[in-house]
C-alpha cells in the first residue's frame, strides 16, 4: 500500500545547534503513530515542519523532503496543511469560550445563506445557517460517539469534553487525511482519557491517519499501532507495538548512559535535619499547574526536581515565591511561610533564580552591578545610605561585592556598568545567579539554570552550585528540565508529573526508572 | 440541604446581577433623585430625554462593533464625526439646503469616514491590545488636522465659494456654522407624531411581530419550538397593558406625552441601524468580528484573517458615527466648526457604560438604556444644582465631572470583575476537574 505520509530524511538545525538529524518514517492510511521522545527530541520541530509554520522558514527552512499521497509537497502555512488535509489538535485549546459547541466545530466553514444584502455587499453578509450548523456540528460529535449539547456555550462545558470538540472540528473536515494530536489527554481524568482514545480509534477505523504524540506510554501500548521514538533529533525506533515494551520504549526515550562518575553527590548522607517542608502546595501557574505537591528538603543537600514540560515542576518554586496564585502549607525552618504574599520568601532569606531570566530575572536595561545588589538592597537593605528620610542607592559599597562576584563566576564584560541586555545568556544567568548569592541566603531555588546557554557557561554554573553547596553549605533545590543536568549535581531527584510528586531517586537509579516515572509510571510496576 | 443550596444559588446570582450592572443600578438611583430634586413638569424632562434620545442614539450605536470585535471603545469615532462635519461644510459651500443638504452632506462623509475608519483600523492593528488609548490619541491628532485644514488652509489654499462660511479677513471658517432654516431639523420635520401615539405604534408593531413570529412557529410545528413557551408575545402584551393603564390613569403623565413631539423620520433611521447591526450579528462577518474579539490568535489560526475583520469593523463604526453626528447636528441646527467634535467620543462612551456595557460587551438594549440614564442626569443636574444649592454651576461641574468619572468607574469596575470572576472560578472549577 502506498503511504499516505512519508518525512524523507527531515534534518533541521537552528543556528548551528541540530535539531532533527535525518528523521524518515511513514505512515499508512488508517494508522495510528505514536511519536514519542523527550522535551527537546525534536518532536515539535517535526510537527512545525508539517504544518509549514513561520519558524521554520524564518530560520532558513528544513533539509529532506514531506511526501503526501505520493507527491512532494511544499507545505508554507498552516492553510496549505489544511488544505492537503491535515489537522492537528493542539495541547492548548483551541477553543473560542463564548461560542456554542457547534460554532467553534463549524468555525470559518459555516453553513451560509445567500440574501439579497449579501448579493450587493459581499460575501460577509451571507446569514449563518444555525439550524444546519447544528446538524452537522451534532453529526461529527456523534461520529466520535460523544453525546455533547452542540448549542452549549463551550466555557459551559467541562475541560474533559474540550478535547472531543476540537476533535469533532478536525473529523468534520470533509478532506481530512491525518490528524495530529499533541498530548491529547494531558488534561484529561482517566475515564475520559479512556473514551478519547476510543474516539481516535474509531476515527483510524473510519481511513484516517493519526500521529499521537504522548508521554503516557499506557496509552501509546493500547492505541497506537507503531512507536516512533526521536532522541536528540535523531530517530532511534520505527517499531510495531507488538514488537517492543513500556519498558524498551523508556529506556530509548532517554537513551544515553551517564558515567557514574560524573556525579558528584551520589550517596551523602545528611541527617534528618528539615529546612523546607511543603505540603499538598497547589500553584495555579499557566501551562504548568500542579496540584498536590509533598516535599520536605533537607538542610545542606541539592534537591533536584524534574519532568516533563507542562506537567507542574516550575511551578513549585514559583509558587514558593508567590509569583502564582498556590494553596497549601509550606513550612521554613519549622516557621509557617505565608507564600501567598510576594517577597515573602525572599525576606525570610531565600533566593530564586527565575526560569524567566528576561522577564522577572533581569532589568535588562540597567547595570550589571545594579541588577546584582538589587534583590539585596529590598531584603537586607545592604548597599544604601540614609539621606534624611530617604535612602539612596550607595554605588560604592556595592561595586566591591559585585567585582568579587565578577570574579569568581568569571563574567565576560566590560565591567560593572555594562548593561545586562549586552551580555549573552550564559553571562546574563551568571548575574541573576550572582543576583541571588550576594542575599546570602540560606536555600536557594534555581530553575532551569542551564537553558539557552553554551555547554562551557552550563558546566561552570553546574561547578558553581556544587561548590557553594559544600563551601557555604546553601541548600539548593534545582528544577530542570535536562535530567541529565539534575543527576549530575543533585543528591535526590524529585520526578514531576501530572502536577504530584511521582517519586524521588537517587542520581544513580537506572535510566529507565526516571524514564517510568516522568512518563506517569508509579515505580510499583516495575 | 437542598433548598439550602437553592437559597445560596440565588443569593449569589442576585449578588453577581449587583456586581455586573453596578453602575447602571448607581445611575439609576442617581436620576430618580435628581428628578425629584429638580422638581420639574413631568412634560419638560419627558420633551428632553425624548429629543436626546432620538439626538444621540446613532453616536452611541456606532460604539456596539468595535467592542464585538475585541477592540473596546472606539474613541476614534470622533473621526467619523469630523467626516460629517466635513459633509456639512462641503455641502454649506454649494448652498444647498433642506434635505438635500443632508443627503449631500452624507454622501460624502461617506468615502471619508470609510477612509478615516480603514486609517485608524490599521493603526489599531499595529497597537493591539492598546485600541482606546490609541483611539482617543488619534482624537486627538484628527483634530490638529482638522484645525489647521479649516482654520488656515481654507481660504487661501482651498478657494470657499460662499463667503459667509468664511471669516471676515478671509483666512478660516467662521464658527459655529448655522444651517439654513429650511435644513434645520430638516430630517426631524418630515414627520412629527406626539409620543403617546408614537409608543402606542411601536408596542403594537412589536405585539403584531411577535404573534407572527408566534403563529409561524405554530404552522411549521418544528420540534424544538414545541417545548418554548411564547414569552415575546407575553411581554409584548403586559407591556402594551401597562403603557395603556398608566396612560388611562396618569393625567399628567398622558399631557407630558402628548406634549412631546417625536421625529418618525429619525425614528426610523436608528430603527434601521438598529436593524442593520442585529442582522449584521447574525451574519458570517458579524460572526467572523465575533470569533476575532474572543481570541484573535485562535480567530486566525482557523483562517480567519483577524487584521482585516478589525478594519471593517472600525470602518462600520467610523460610518455609524458619520451618520450620528449627522443626525446630531440637524437635530441641533448648528455646530462649533472646531469643537463640536470633541465631546463625541467621550459621552457616547460615558452613555453606553453607564447602560450595563462593558469593553467586551455591549449590544443595543445597554445603548437604549444609557442613552436614556445619561441623558436624563445631564438635563436633571443642572437643575437639581440649582434647587439644593441655590447654584446652577455646581450641577454644570456635576455633570461633566460625571461624564468622566463613570468612564474611569466602568473601566475600573470591569477590572475588578475580571479579577473577582477568576477568583470565583478558580476554586469549584478545579474540583469539577480533577473529581
Amino acid at each position: 500500500m502506498e503511504a499516505l505520509l512519508h518525512f524523507k530524511n527531515i534534518k533541521k538545525s537552528f543556528s548551528g545547534n541540530v535539531v532533527l538529524d535525518g528523521v524518515d518514517f511513514t505512515i499508512q492510511p488508517g494508522q495510528i503513530v505514536a511519536l514519542a521522545g523527550e522535551n527537546g527530541a525534536g518532536k515539535s520541530t517535526l510537527m512545525n515542519i508539517l504544518f509549514g509554520m513561520d519558524v521554520i522558514s524564518e530560520t532558513g527552512g528544513f533539509e529532506g523532503e514531506i511526501i503526501f499521497e505520493g507527491k512532494t509537497v511544499n507545505i508554507q502555512s498552516p492553510q496549505d496543511a489544511m488544505a492537503l488535509g491535515i489537522g492537528m489538535v493542539h495541547q492548548e485549546f483551541m477553543l473560542l469560550p463564548g461560542f456554542t459547541v457547534a460554532r467553534n466545530i463549524k468555525l470559518n466553514r459555516e453553513n451560509l445563506i445567500a440574501n439579497p444584502i449579501s448579493r450587493i455587499a459581499g460575501k460577509g453578509y451571507q446569514l449563518l445557517d444555525n439550524p444546519k450548523i447544528v446538524r452537522e456540528a451534532a453529526g461529527a460529535l456523534s461520529r466520535l460517539g460523544m453525546e455533547i449539547n452542540p448549542e452549549v456555550t463551550v466555557d459551559k462545558l467541562p475541560v474533559g469534553h474540550m478535547q472531543f470538540v476540537e476533535i469533532a472540528r478536525e473529523i468534520d473536515k470533509s478532506n481530512l487525511k491525518l490528524l495530529v494530536l499533541d498530548e491529547p489527554t494531558a488534561v484529561l481524568t482517566e475515564s475520559e482519557a479512556e473514551r478519547f482514545l476510543a474516539c481516535i480509534r474509531k476515527v483510524a477505523d473510519d481511513g484516517i491517519a493519526v500521529i499521537f504524540i504522548s508521554h503516557r506510554l499506557d496509552e501509546v501500548m493500547s492505541l497506537a499501532d507503531s512507536v516512533v521514538i526521536l532522541r536528540d533529533g535523531q530517530l532511534v525506533s520505527d517499531k510495531k507495538v507488538e514488537d517492543t515494551d513500556k519498558h524498551q520504549i523508556a529506556e530509548q526515550m532517554v537513551g544515553r548512559k551517564l558515567e557514574s562518575e560524573s556525579m558528584v553527590n551520589v550517596n551523602r548522607s545528611f541527617k534528618e535535619d528539615i529546612i523546607l517542608e511543603i505540603e499538598h502546595l497547589r500553584v495555579d501557574m499557566p501551562g504548568e499547574r500542579s496540584k498536590d505537591i509533598s516535599l520536605s528538603v533537607r538542610r545542606g543537600e541539592i534537591l533536584g526536581i524534574g519532568g516533563l514540560a507542562g506537567h507542574g515542576k516550575t511551578s513549585i518554586s514559583n509558587g514558593i515565591f508567590g509569583m502564582y496564585p498556590a494553596k497549601g502549607k509550606v513550612s521554613y525552618n519549622g516557621q509557617p511561610l505565608h507564600f501567598e504574599k510576594t517577597g515573602e520568601a525572599l525576606d525570610k532569606g531565600m533566593a530564586f533564580v527565575s526560569e524567566d531570566r528576561k522577564g522577572v530575572g533581569l532589568l535588562l536595561n540597567e547595570s550589571i552591578a545594579l541588577n546584582m545588589v538589587y534583590t539585596d538592597m529590598k531584603v537586607n537593605r545592604n548597599f544604601l545610605k540614609k539621606l534624611g528620610p530617604f535612602s539612596l542607592f550607595d554605588e560604592k559599597s556595592a561595586e566591591e561585592a559585585v567585582k568579587e562576584m565578577i570574579e569568581e563566576l568569571d563574567i565576560r564584560c566590560t565591567g560593572p556598568k555594562q548593561l545586562v541586555g549586552r551580555l549573552s545568556g550564559g553571562n546574563q544567568q551568571k548575574v541573576c545567579m550572582a543576583r541571588a548569592l550576594i542575599t546570602k541566603p540560606e536555600i536557594l531555588f534555581v530553575s532551569e539554570p542551564t537553558r539557552g546557554i553554551d555547554i562551557g557557561a552550563k558546566q561552570i554554573l553546574l561547578n558553581y552550585l556544587v561548590k557553594i553547596n559544600k563551601e557555604q553549605g546553601i541548600t539548593i533545590v534545582m528544577t530542570s528540565s535536562e535530567l541529565n543536568e539534575l543527576r549530575t549535581v543533585c543528591d535526590r531527584i524529585a520526578i514531576i508529573g501530572s502536577g504530584t510528586v511521582q517519586g524521588i531517586l537517587p542520581p544513580d537509579a537506572p535510566n529507565v526508572d526516571f524514564a517510568l516515572l516522568m512518563s506517569g509510571e508509579k515505580g510499583g510496576d516495575k | 440541604m437542598m433548598s439550602g443550596e437553592k437559597t445560596n444559588r440565588v443569593g449569589v446570582f442576585l449578588k453577581r446581577q449587583l456586581v455586573n450592572n453596578a453602575v447602571t443600578i448607581l445611575f439609576f438611583f442617581i436620576c430618580i433623585a435628581g428628578i425629584i430634586l429638580a422638581n420639574q413638569p413631568m412634560s419638560y424632562i419627558i420633551g428632553e430625554i425624548s429629543s436626546r434620545l432620538f439626538r444621540n442614539l446613532i453616536l452611541i450605536l456606532a460604539l456596539l462593533v468595535p467592542v464585538w470585535a475585541g477592540m473596546g471603545m472606539n474613541f476614534s469615532i470622533v473621526l467619523g464625526a469630523m467626516a460629517a462635519q466635513i459633509g456639512i461644510i462641503v455641502s454649506t459651500n454649494f448652498s444647498m439646503s433642506g434635505i438635500a443638504c443632508l443627503a449631500v452632506s452624507f454622501l460624502v462623509s461617506i468615502p471619508l469616514s470609510l477612509v478615516f475608519g480603514n486609517l485608524t483600523g490599521r493603526l489599531f492593528n499595529q497597537t493591539k491590545g492598546q485600541e482606546m488609548i490609541t483611539g482617543m490619541i488619534l482624537g486627538f491628532f484628527a483634530k490638529g488636522i482638522y484645525d489647521l485644514v479649516f482654520m488656515f488652509l481654507c481660504g487661501p489654499v482651498i478657494p470657499v465659494k460662499n463667503q459667509a462660511l468664511l471669516l471676515t479677513n478671509g483666512i478660516g471658517l467662521t464658527t459655529p456654522i448655522n444651517l439654513d432654516g429650511a435644513t434645520k431639523s430638516a430630517l426631524n420635520k418630515i414627520w412629527m407624531v406626539s409620543l403617546d401615539k408614537a409608543v402606542y405604534a411601536v408596542l403594537i408593531l412589536f405585539l403584531l411581530f411577535q404573534a407572527a413570529l408566534f403563529l409561524r412557529r405554530f404552522l411549521l410545528k418544528k420540534e424544538e419550538a414545541k417545548g418554548k413557551k411564547p414569552w415575546g408575545l407575553l411581554i409584548a402584551l403586559l407591556a402594551l397593558a401597562v403603557f395603556h393603564v398608566a396612560c388611562v390613569s396618569s393625567e399628567t403623565f398622558l399631557f407630558a406625552l402628548r406634549f412631546t413631539d417625536v421625529p418618525v423620520a429619525t425614528g426610523i433611521l436608528i430603527a434601521v441601524v438598529c436593524v442593520y447591526i442585529t442582522f449584521l450579528s447574525k451574519t458570517k462577518l458579524g460572526s467572523d468580528i465575533n470569533a476575532v474579539g474572543q481570541s484573535m490568535p485562535i480567530a486566525v489560526s482557523m483562517g480567519i484573517p483577524a487584521d482585516k475583520i478589525r478594519i471593517v469593523a472600525i470602518m462600520i463604526s467610523t460610518l455609524l458615527a458619520a451618520l450620528g453626528q449627522l443626525v446630531f447636528i440637524q437635530d441641533i441646527g448648528n455646530f462649533t466648526t472646531y469643537t463640536a467634535h470633541e465631546n463625541v467620543g467621550t459621552f457616547s462612551i460615558a452613555a453606553l457604560l453607564v447602560g450595563g456595557a462593558s469593553i467586551k460587551k455591549a449590544n443595543i438594549g445597554h445603548a437604549i438604556l444609557g442613552a436614556l440614564l445619561f441623558h436624563t442626569m445631564f438635563i436633571i443636574s443642572p437643575l437639581a444644582g440649582k434647587n439644593l444649592f441655590n447654584n446652577a454651576q455646581l450641577g454644570e461641574y456635576f455633570r461633566v465631572f460625571v461624564c468622566y468619572a463613570v468612564i474611569a468607574v466602568a473601566l475600573a469596575l470591569h477590572a475588578w470583575k475580571s479579577v473577582m470572576a477568576k477568583k470565583i472560578s478558580e476554586d469549584p472549577a478545579e474540583e469539577e476537574k480533577h473529581e
